[in-house]
């Protein structure tokens, strides 16, 4: 299991791992997201991602995710997540 | 529009946050929007909706305390919400009385905060995101979440606060990190007790109760038998449930 956390606006953390043997993301933390269940969404997008994916393709992935979904992340962006996986699948 | 509210009342963890789903149900089918004041016995420990239960929170020291945990509907991280030093608020409306901005939102919302600690004398401020600061340090924390077209927010005003309770109850590392991060907490949280000596939970109450009323027009109510069996159904399914309160 890899790990990657990231401090963001107002001192809240959002913390990924991920399985490196199922590939299983997911997304835990102090920050607020709405939907509070479109995390799923989101773990599942980025589970399935190759983990060569580079951090600018993972980005407009999450962002398209969040704009198709209505997502609403407070304090964080895709470009967040987008660098933790990057950190949890290298 | 006239508001309900509820006046302070004491429940478990698991009766506290159905009460807000059953209630956030009702107002979405048309009853007014609600205020509720409330206290925890047994004192308990809230996580948010993104962290792990096993991961934040002592589980063996709760055991140990008589202190329930509960998993919230909420964002934000874990809170202790000790039955003699806090007032819980909560505050269902429909989502088009806040707008769609959610920072904007926790602003107005805290902002009744902000104004309840001026009724006792301190002068507060609203730290966004999510939180309310006294001298600079953190008096109260909410969170809010959006669902079927209502709007709930609940947040606490710590009344008197003991860092080596709440921290003994919490997951912050080994004994050396957590004396340093008990340390840490004092120097960034206050009470109403901490910023005025002497002074009764009723004063606090009195004023929150002022904060969040003035200049809307409201009226007492109590839960509905309605509100009150859909509570016990959802405590019981949800809240109490391992599989709700052990899922991440």
């Amino acid at each position: 299991m890899r790990e990657a956390s990231k401090k963001i606006t107002g001192g809240k953390l959002v913390k990924m791992r991920r399985d490196e043997k199922t590939g299983r993301v997911t997304i835990h933390g102090d920050f607020f997201l709405h939907p509070e269940e479109s995390v799923f969404a989101l773990e599942d997008l980025l589970s399935g991602l190759p983990p060569s994916t580079g951090e600018g393709k993972t980005t407009t992935l999450v962002t398209e995710l969040m704009q198709e979904e209505g997502i609403q992340a407070v304090g964080f962006v895709a470009g967040d997540l987008a660098s933790l996986f990057s950190e949890v699948a290298h | 529009m006239r508001w309900r509210i509820i006046p302070l009342q004491t429940n478990d963890a698991f009766t506290n946050m159905a009460l807000d789903e059953a209630i956030g149900e009702s107002v979405a089918a048309g009853s007014p929007p609600t205020i509720r004041f409330y206290r925890w016995r047994p004192s308990a420990v809230s996580i948010g909706y993104f962290q792990s239960l096993e991961e934040e929170v002592d589980l063996a020291e709760c055991e140990r305390m008589g202190v329930d945990w509960v998993r919230r509907r909420t964002g934000g991280g874990a809170v202790y919400h000790d039955f003699d030093g806090e007032i819980t608020y909560s505050l269902l409306a429909p989502l088009d009385m806040y707008g769609p901005d959610i920072p904007a939102s926790y602003g107005k919302i805290c902002g009744y905060l902000v104004r309840s600690l001026g009724f006792l004398g301190l002068e507060a401020e609203f730290s966004p995101v999510n939180d309310v600061l006294v001298d600079g340090r953190k008096i109260s924390g909410s969170a809010q979440t959006r669902r079927g077209g209502v709007l709930l927010q609940h947040g606490t005003l710590l009344y008197r606060v003991n860092p080596e309770v709440m921290f003994g109850l919490l997951r912050v590392g080994e004994e050396k990190i957590r004396d340093k991060f008990v340390r840490s907490v004092k120097a960034r949280v206050t009470s109403v007790v901490d910023q005025l000596g002497k002074v009764e939970m009723a004063e606090v109450y009195g004023a929150l109760l002022k904060g969040f009323t003035e200049g809307k027009a409201w009226e007492y109510g109590a839960i509905t038998p309605v509100e009150l069996n859909r509570a016990r159904v959802v405590a019981d399914e949800r809240y109490r449930s391992r599989e709700w309160n052990f899922s991440r």
